[in-house]
């Protein structure tokens, strides 16, 4: 590792620092608010961090890539609205073991974003879930909290197990833990006689990381810690091990096991078919608010496994651009649901007050009139989960339809039809999905309430949530930069992978790469 | 200095900021001083539309005598073009070279002559093109003359518009709608390519929309709002129609040249204009195209909006449905004018819709009594006669088709600003019959209103007479380079229907003068105490307007100066374009200009016969001429027709789809409806609520997911 | 391939990775004490760290030339710093639970489901 890793390690350094001090001295300061100020202004330094020390990284365990830097930037992002939305919240419980915790997540998730090793990711990954079982065990209400812990402690340490024996095949057969190695290993096929380790290690780690990110049949956990914890923690837990299990899939499975891409398709389709029609459709029964954004978080999961089954049929015909689409798709698709969820999350905290958070969808009635302008942030999200142009989620669910529409056979053909069929599932669920965001919008603004919400969430809720609305907005009206560092990232996880990737990737694009993915490439190692 | 970059985005920047600051503080705290963010940048946005005017005369003078052989042969006119953003982009939106395309081209190159190619061999070596859209804007000659006449009249009908609409409610609405539509009209005329052309074409029809239906509590301006919003749909389904025939010919929306494509009007293809795509590929661009500048334009068949558009504020009517954006079309067409060089016969639809529409607006002005729409049909057959110009297929045409409209702009506002001004003294009534012999009461009013219809009825040396006789000299031109064409009969019939249309004009201009000012005074009721002349903020507008109208053609007439200026345009600059200039020295078309002002004179005189005296004749003709007269006075029964054709027929067909909808679709889609509710139902008793049967479902999970998928 | 009929290699040890591992989710899915589902999980990570370590020796991967170096021993280590870390905290919150509930079944958690 070179001076310079050591300097583009400084955002993680900065965090782990303000993380500890914070642990550490919050046993002494009486003054809790301090604590989300502390953790804001780290979180700030982490970002000008990110910022200043941009892919400097040369390889190593880390990648410096344009990936790094595009997840690194949106979990800076996320971490800050978290701790703005969770300051008046965590007050009531030890805020600063609280904010220490939140701030660990974060910075596994930062290793997350750059590791480039099975080892790294596996710390990083948790260290992602370790201080989220804390987050719940602190920020849950009661004995619904209490069960929502030790639900998702022992589904989560099961999942993470698995995950890791998936690892342990995946270093077996691919030599090395270090994924540049396994590539290069990988790249010429599996090793004789270790077939079906390749398959088994892709089907487990898959698994493992479906869990991370609620898909199907490893979403049970989602609705109940959901609904049993507080609006805020279910925000964490919706985004924090959803953007690691995204961003581990891309790294690991998306692009340095060749050679599995088609048991990889065949797996992916199935879950992500599976996934959105049952959380859309288990979405529709419900009437507790988190309980149907956890279903809704469990769809979400499922349109985004599309870009990565677009992207290991593209792999299998060794179709680059389409490859490039889909995971670019799904990133920023992450990105887009990671806004809009905190920010109903948050909305939903700052409309809640210390006693009783908002329980139910009925409880929402009359906001528009009581509270316009977290209606309209919440209509805002609504929306943008719901897929409706001109907002961020209708770009995202393009992006991914398109990928699997566009996908063009090639020489071993077969996953273009189910690709089709894919979309098609895809469509018809955010159909599905629609009926049950559009309720939540039409109480809001068509139903009239005696008892309006109290509204005693703090100004920090309140705040992220607007700036999430804008951020909507803003992505929804002008995609483009955003979509340009999502296919820069897409192009940059592969790039970073590839030993010889100039040269590989130098004729591939001469043809069929857009004009605007080419500078993303990363110098060779 | 600005920068030319710094001009061409804080031109649309201001107006755009002025709306946005109106639109949020303009109830709570501007209230009545909502017009203050409006002029400063209306103000502003016109000062630096006049600066680079300037400066584009300045650098395009200075291309020209760079290098006259490199300059020449390197560059087609003067262009600027400057990217704020790549707003989106569609990577692979054309990977069909081997459908379409190849059809495409092989149609077309049958249907060429022999030595012309299309311009598929840049996007035959890519299999696949980006549709990327760019917020580009560009500066060119033809650019900133648009802009300096859409920000000078904004500039001064705002500022009328402080006396005009004081106490309204909407107050602050009005200016934030004027500001917005400044900021789409200048975007508009600043666009560098088409999509984003499409995009503020859309907005301005919106503001168009949002201005007539401004008073949208009296049923009639709402009506009118949407007549006006579903006519400009048909020509706006046109022009949609017209760009996905461009972007698949030309496999680019952009005006100027990129990296990726050479631009629909760039340099490329306009130093060489034989790639030009022929045949019916052309002429269907062409009257797409076409169809969408007459809904914008109001050119018969879809001119029946803007009549109705009266219903909105005056001031709106002055600068929107007048001077500005009626004009998009005309601009539009200007702007294509490559492409219409390479279809003769859209050229002469062109010349056709323009002469048909200029005649029947003119005829339909003649007996109408409404002040207001007596404007607003002279401003259709006005447009009209730009459409001749255009139609006229030649640059001295085209070059006096955009004169007109400069000219046109300001005695037009000039015009409807005074009806306005009559209409706010008169308590709101526009109708002729009810008021007269305004003269003495309001003489400002009456004298600038003088000025403005001296000008349209093109009496010599008024704004008018130097760009409507540039435009008959343009068809006279035509008719004797062309004296053995085939077509010679059509030119020679628009010539004398110009003509005849100019004694139209002069005739009902001054009918309307006369009927207003002169007469016995006459004031209704509704007036009050209003009936005297406006504030000083509105008659000054009125003053500075009509101070315009009897010089702008003169000044800018004189040595050519705007058919110059003008012809630095790339669309006008490249050879095709330079080749209709005829041989000779043009400009001597004395005896045309002698001619045209006899007709108006004779118009303005029938005028005055009639109308200054006890006008029984007026009457007795009426009388005698029974069916002429309910033709013209019924708008040639065009709405009826209308009706009968479209709006009953879709309405009963709007009648059953609603039964069908409710009686078997709906019943169907509740069905449909139930089915994701099922399986939902189905699936919910997995989720038990118990922890080792979670863990249980998780393991079996992956047990499947292992057996089916590991082998 | 008979696996009786070799010297022990690494396709024993994986063998008895899997076992481990098998044993581990079955304890996992089966029992309701959560201490019980806690030794399920140490069982399922032991399985992999077995997993690691094989992979990653030079003496059971003589006859392939596979060596793998140090990293198959050194996630181990992490994974047994993250189990106990892991373990601490489910002891609090098995604690906490058996504050709420006086038991440790975890089948009695079924408030929240649908």
């Amino acid at each position: 590792m070179t001076t310079d890793s050591v300097l583009y390690l400084l955002p993680e350094a900065t965090l782990a620092g303000v993380a500890t001090l914070i642990v550490v001295l919050g046993v002494f300061v009486a003054w809790r608010a301090v604590w989300s100020w502390v953790a804001a202004a780290g979180l700030v330094f982490a970002a000008v961090f990110v910022l200043r020390f941009d892919g400097v990284a040369d390889g190593g365990l880390l990648a410096g890539d344009a990936m790094a830097s595009f997840v690194r930037w949106l979990v800076v992002g996320s971490g800050l609205l978290l701790v703005m939305a969770a300051a008046r919240a965590s007050c009531r419980t030890q805020t600063a073991e609280y904010v220490g915790s939140l701030l660990f997540a974060v910075l596994g998730l930062l290793l997350v974003a750059s590791a480039q090793d099975l080892t790294l990711m596996f710390v990083g990954l948790e260290l992602v879930s370790i201080p989220s079982y804390i987050l719940l065990y602190l920020g849950g209400r009661g004995v619904p909290g209490k069960e929502a812990t030790a639900k998702y402690f022992f589904l989560s340490v099961f999942s993470s197990a698995v995950t890791l024996y998936g690892f342990a095949f995946l270093y077996g057969i691919g030599g090395s833990t270090h994924l540049v190695e396994i590539h290069a290993r990988l790249i010429d096929g599996v090793p004789s006689g270790f077939q079906l380790l390749g398959a088994l290690a892709l089907v487990l780690i898959f698994s493992g990381l479906a869990f991370k990110i609620a898909a199907a049949p490893f979403h049970f956990y989602a609705p109940d810690v959901y609904q049993g914890t507080s609006p805020i923690n279910a925000a964490i837990l919706a985004v924090l091990p959803k953007i690691a299990g995204i961003v581990a899939m891309v790294r690991i499975l998306g692009v340095a096991m060749p050679g599995q891409s088609e048991t990889g398709w065949h797996l992916a389709l199935v879950v992500a078919a599976l996934t959105m029609t049952l959380g859309n459709t288990l979405a529709l029964w419900q009437n507790n608010v988190r309980r149907l954004l956890a279903y809704s978080s469990i769809a979400h999961a499922g349109y985004m496994l599309i870009g990565l089954t677009v992207a290991f049929a593209a792999q299998q015909t060794v179709d680059t651009v389409s490859q490039f689409d889909g995971l670019a798709a799904m990133l920023f698709y992450l990105a887009v649901y990671a806004l809009a969820t905190i920010g109903v999350f948050a909305a939903l905290t700052y409309l809640g007050d210390d006693q009783r958070p908002l329980e139910t969808v009925d409880e929402m009635a009359g906001l528009g009139r009581s509270r316009p302008i977290t209606a309209l942030a919440i209509a805002v999200f609504m929306f943008s989960l719901a897929g409706v142009p001109p907002l961020a989620g209708f770009w995202g669910k393009l992006g991914l339809f398109a990928s699997a529409i566009a996908f063009q056979p090639g020489q071993a053909g077969g996953a273009q039809g189910w690709l089709l069929v894919l979309a098609i599932i895809g469509l018809l669920n955010a159909v599905v999905a629609a009926g049950y965001y559009l309720r939540i919008v039409a109480v809001m603004y068509f139903r009239s309430s005696d008892r309006p919400a109290a509204g005693e969430g703090g100004a920090g809720a309140w705040t992220a949530s607007f700036i999430c609305a804008l951020l909507v907005l803003a992505v929804g009206l002008l995609p483009g930069p955003m979509v340009n560092a999502s296919r820069q990232a897409a192009t940059a996880a592969r790039t970073s992978v590839q030993q010889d990737a100039v040269e590989r990737a130098a004729d591939v694009a001469a043809g069929s790469v857009p004009f605007s993915q080419t500078p993303a490439m990363n110098e060779p190692f | 200095m600005f920068k030319i970059e710094t001009l061409m985005v804080l031109i649309p920047g201001l107006p755009l900021l002025s709306a946005i600051i109106t639109a949020a503080l303009g109830k709570w705290l501007l209230r009545s001083r909502s017009h203050w963010p409006a002029v400063l940048a209306v103000g502003g946005a016109c000062l630096l539309s006049v600066l680079l005017l300037f400066q584009v005369r300045r650098e395009a003078a200075a291309l020209h005598e760079a290098g006259d052989a490199q300059a020449a042969a390197h560059a087609v006119g003067y262009e600027k073009t400057y990217t704020v953003w790549t707003w989106a982009v569609v990577s692979r939106a054309l990977p069909a070279r081997a459908t379409f395309g190849q059809q495409a081209s092989e149609t077309s190159h049958s249907a060429d002559p022999p030595g012309t190619t299309v311009p598929e061999d840049s996007s035959t070596s890519a299999d696949a093109r980006s549709l990327e859209i760019g917020i580009t804007l560009r500066a060119d000659p033809l650019t900133a003359v648009m802009l300096v006449t859409v920000t000078l009249i904004s500039l001064l009908v705002v500022i009328y518009s402080i006396g005009y609409m004081h106490d309204d409610v909407g107050y602050w609405r009005f200016f934030t709608y004027v500001s917005l539509f400044v900021f789409s009209m200048t975007m508009l005329v600043s666009a560098s390519n088409f999509a984003l052309l499409y995009v503020f074409w859309e907005a301005v029809g919106l503001c168009s929309y949002l201005l007539i239906g401004f008073w949208f509590t009296r049923p009639a301006a709402a009506a009118a709002g949407m007549k006006a919003f579903l006519v400009n749909r048909v020509g706006d389904f046109g022009f949609a129609l017209g760009l996905f025939l461009l972007w698949t010919t030309y496999g680019t929306l952009n005006f100027h040249d990129t990296a990726a494509a050479p631009g629909i009007l760039g340099q490329t293809l306009l130093a060489d204009p034989s790639q030009y795509a022929g045949g019916w590929v052309a002429t269907a661009i062409c009257l797409l195209l076409l169809l969408g500048a007459c809904g914008k334009s109001a050119q018969f068949p879809l001119h029946v909006w803007l009549p109705d558009a009266m219903e909105g504020p005056t001031p709106v009517s002055a600068l929107i449905h007048a001077a500005t954006m009626v004009t998009a079309g005309v601009y539009m067409v200007t702007r294509c004018t490559p492409l219409y060089l390479v279809s003769a016969d859209a050229q002469q639809v062109v010349l056709l819709v323009g002469m048909i529409t200029a005649l029947l607006a003119a005829a339909i002005a003649l007996t109408q009594t409404d002040l207001k729409r007596v404007l607003a049909y002279s401003t259709i057959s006005q447009l009209g006669y730009m459409f001749i110009g255009l139609g006229v297929g030649t640059l001295p045409g085209i070059v006096a088709g955009m004169f007109h409209l400069f000219t046109h702009a300001f005695f037009k506002a000039l015009l409807f600003l005074g009806a306005g001004s009559v209409m706010h003294a008169m308590g709101g009534v526009i109708d002729m019959r009810r008021f007269g012999g305004l003269r003495r009461r309001m003489p400002v009013t009456h004298w600038t209103f003088l000025i403005g219809a001296l000008a349209l009825a093109a009496v010599a040396p008024f704004a008018g007479f130097w760009s409507k006789d540039a435009i008959v000299a343009a068809i006279s031109q035509r008719v004797q380079d062309d004296h053995h064409g085939a077509s010679v009969a059509l030119y020679q019939w628009v010539f004398w229907g110009s003509l005849f249309t100019a004694g139209l004009t002069a005739f009902y201009t001054f009918r309307a003068f006369f009927l207003t000012f002169y007469g016995e005074e006459q004031i209704p009721e509704e007036a009050g105490h209003h009936a005297h002349e406006s504030p000083p903020v509105m008659t000054w507008p009125l003053i500075v307007l009509a101070a315009a109208s009897v010089f702008v053609g003169w000044c800018f007439q004189r040595g050519q100066r705007f058919d110059h200026f003008l012809m630095q345009t790339p669309s006008l600059a490249f050879s095709s374009a330079q080749a209709t200039l005829p041989a000779g020295e043009h400009g001597g078309h004395g005896n045309v200009a002698v001619v045209s002002t006899l007709v108006a004179l004779i118009g303005i005189g029938l005028a005055a016969y009639l109308y200054l005296g006890d006008r029984w004749e007026v009457a007795w003709i009426a009388r005698r001429l029974r069916w002429l007269y309910t033709i013209s006075y019924r708008r040639f029964f065009i709405d009826p027709i209308y009706m009968a054709l479209f709006v009953w027929p879709l309405r009963g067909l709007a009648a059953f789809s609603y039964w069908l909808d409710r009686q078997c679709i709906d019943r169907l889609v509740d069905w449909v409806g139930r089915v994701p509710l099922a399986i939902g139902a189905s699936v919910r008793a997995l989720q038990s609520g118990l922890l080792p049967f979670y863990a249980m479902a998780m393991v079996f999970g992956l047990l499947v997911l292992i057996g089916i998928l590991v082998r | 391939m008979n696996l009786l009929t070799q010297p022990v290699g690494v396709s024993h040890y994986l063998v008895v990775g899997a076992v481990l591992f098998v044993c581990g989710v079955v304890c996992m899915a089966t029992k309701r004490n959560a201490l019980g589902v806690l030794m399920g999980i140490e069982l399922v990570l032991n399985g992999a760290n077995l997993n690691f370590i094989a992979f990653g020796s030079h003496v059971l991967n003589r006859a392939g030339a596979r060596t793998l170096g140090l990293d198959g021993q050194l996630i181990a280590l992490f994974v047994i710093v993250l189990a106990a870390a892991e373990a601490a905290i489910a002891l609090a919150i098995t604690l906490n639970y058996y504050n709420n509930q006086a038991t440790v079944d975890v089948d009695h958690a079924d408030e929240l489901r649908g």
